[in-house]
């Protein structure tokens, strides 16, 4: 009875233990809710200034937000509980609504090569097409064109082709709107209010801060091949590359599955030589 | 008789041998000699019975020698925690997911037993103390790296575990270090809980000051309840509610635009002045009412700092700085000439 602080920090211990554990296993029960097969695009090696000192790998994903201004408007706004009341840009408001609404959690679509893929691609190919026409008149022009040319390309090449198309609150309604697990991921996220100003009026809208979950913990047993891999031709978020002069091409494929609480593991890694 | 008791006898017999030798030196006491061996024999008995059963400080040098071993024990306790958090972190790939996860949920079971057998061992718990603090470090590791390992959605529930676990070990062997450790952790599992109550994720649970306030406040109601067996900790639960209630109060008193009400950031700021002047001076006159001197003390600080970030908001800009900073001493002056006063009135009302 005297010890019995020593028997509660024991009990603690191990039912947050249990808890924890049986969380786990609840995710990855049963059949994923999504499993696919991505690449060093969408998958990104995490890299740090303390490498050697930590021997763990993990992979941040990848995803693009480029035509989420046009579906999250004010409706989407007011699903998620935001306050969406026009704005009218006045100081006052400014002050109170643009510094004060706090993100909120929500759930996100990404949609893998699927349609928006498709539409970035045909916007970056007229993006290219326009950068010859007319044609550069100086060597400053020339050199910006051609800087900005290989931005683009090296963003169709190794650039990720997970965008986001959709948010809502309830991940089961969504499934139900996007019912292919091997195309849709859903993801917990966060999510802010933006006022933009279209002409002279003020419209609210909705862009993701963070999703929660990127980071894909690389377990022992799936490592290997991933370690083999030097540090130059990574491809990084931002799509710099490392080895000017070269073609960009993504080195592995990661199979991953996303389970009943929309938690990741990793099932797969493979080496590849190029896509 | 608890140690803390048995610390103020011993402080106490020493300040008497003190004072009595400096009497019979003026002489206006003088004691025979049959009394002084007596009196001395009976101190002596005393002070080495309470020192044997206790391990109290029974000399000045004791003392000294205590506070250095409790700065020892808690750097110690860091250097050992960071020790065990890179060392963790430089070999954990090398191992399977299984074999993580055992060694994460042994860490912070051993450390519990080897705090259990240091105090089995130990009456000061200088080890005790630094292994229960290596033990909560374990846990805080044991959670964080599970949720990296199963990529697990981030929860502030996690610190109500960790707050849990530090409060178990601080009340069970009444240690200070891990009462404050484990109130920082239910610090931040308070105001996440308060932020989420409207509406925001968790994690911007440090955007809105407001939430520390509440938390504070529960915190400092906490020795409501009796703590007979360690008489020292409802001090330190109100300095630290109070603590996060005052420095909440200071970032809002400035940046008005962080808070929860629904007015201009003006108001706001003029809103919070008001109560961090108000709050502190109330502190300062519980403090001194109940004899609570940290409270009074904590009250005193932060009554200065508000004035001074007044202060500094009114004249820094459009005043010289070497006048800027002689107000300031002035009004230095001027607080000590009117505590100077009312320390002499409570000293003609006391005589």
């Amino acid at each position: 009875m005297k010890r019995i602080h020593l028997w509660l920090a024991f009990a603690l211990l191990i039912v947050v233990n249990t808890v924890i554990l049986a969380g786990i296993a609840r995710n990855r029960a049963g059949s994923p809710d999504a499993e696919l097969t991505l690449t060093e695009r969408e998958l990104v090696l995490q890299t740090g200034n303390f490498r050697e000192e930590n021997s763990g790998l993990a992979l941040l994903l990848d995803w693009k937000n480029d035509f989420v201004a046009e579906w999250f408007d004010t409706d989407k706004l007011a699903e998620l509980g935001f306050d969406v009341t026009p704005w009218k840009g006045d100081e006052a408001e400014s002050d109170y609504r643009g510094w004060r609404t706090l993100p909120k959690k929500a759930f996100i679509v990404l949609e893998y090569e699927g349609k928006a893929w498709e539409r970035f691609q045909r916007k970056k190919d007229e993006e290219l097409a326009s950068l010859r026409e007319p044609p550069p008149r100086n060597e400053a022009e020339e050199k910006h064109a051609e800087s900005e040319r290989a931005r683009i390309e090296n963003e169709l090449l190794a650039g990720s082709r997970l965008f986001a198309v959709d948010v809502g609150l309830d991940p089961r309604n969504l499934r139900a709107l996007y019912p292919d697990g091997d195309r849709y991921i859903i993801l917990p996220a966060l999510v802010r209010i933006y006022p933009q100003r279209e002409k002279t009026e003020w419209n609210l809208r909705g862009n993701f801060e963070t999703v929660l979950g990127g980071s894909l913990h690389i377990p022992r047993d799936l490592a290997a091949p991933l370690m083999t891999l030097p540090n130059r031709g990574r491809l990084t978020r931002g799509y710099d590359y490392f080895e000017p002069g070269k073609v960009p091409a993504p080195r592995y494929r990661v199979t991953v599955r996303w389970g009943r609480r929309y938690e990741p593991w990793v099932v797969g890694v493979r080496l590849i030589g190029g896509e | 008789m608890q140690k803390e008791a048995a610390q103020r006898r011993a402080d106490r017999i020493q300040a008497f041998r003190t004072e009595l030798e400096q009497l019979e030196a003026e002489g206006v006491l003088s004691l025979g000699a049959e009394q002084k061996i007596g009196l001395d024999a009976y101190h002596r008995t005393l002070l080495a019975e309470i020192a044997r059963e206790f391990d109290v400080d029974v000399t000045g040098t004791e003392k000294q020698l205590s506070w250095g071993m409790r700065i020892v024990s808690f750097l110690g306790a860091l250097a050992i925690s960071a020790a065990l958090f890179f060392f963790f972190n430089r070999f954990w790939g090398l191992l399977d997911t299984w074999t993580q996860v055992a060694i994460l949920l042994a860490a912070p079971l051993l450390a519990t037993v080897a705090a259990e057998f240091a105090s089995r061992r130990e009456r000061s718990l200088y080890f005790t103390s630094l292994l229960s603090l290596v033990a909560l470090t374990c846990f805080v590791l044991n959670l964080s790296v599970l949720g990296v390992i199963f990529n697990i959605t981030p929860s502030q529930n996690a610190f109500l575990a960790w707050g849990a676990f530090a409060l178990i070990l601080a009340y069970g062997y009444g240690l200070r270090l891990l009462l404050v450790a484990g109130l920082t952790c239910l610090m931040g599992y308070l105001a996440a809980t308060v932020g989420t109550w409207s509406g925001c994720y968790w994690l911007s649970f440090g955007e809105r000051p407001e939430n520390f306030i509440a938390a504070g406040a529960l915190m400092a109601m906490v020795p409501l309840i009796p703590h007979r067996k360690y008489p020292q900790f409802p001090g330190i639960h109100r300095v630290y509610g109070l603590l996060a209630i005052f420095i909440a109060i200071l970032i809002l008193a400035n940046w008005g635009h962080i808070s929860y009400l629904p007015w201009s950031a003006k108001h706001i700021e003029y809103f919070y002045q008001t109560a961090g002047f108000v709050i502190a001076g109330g502190a300062i006159a519980l403090g001194i009412r109940r004899r609570w001197s940290g409270v009074t003390n904590l009250g005193c600080t932060f009554f200065v700092l508000y004035l001074y970030t007044k202060l500094f908001d009114w004249w820094w800009n459009w005043m010289p700085k070497y006048l800027f900073f002689l107000l300031l001493g002035f009004m230095a002056i001027g607080l000590l000439l009117v505590l100077q006063r009312l320390r002499r009135a409570g000293r003609e009302v006391r005589s």
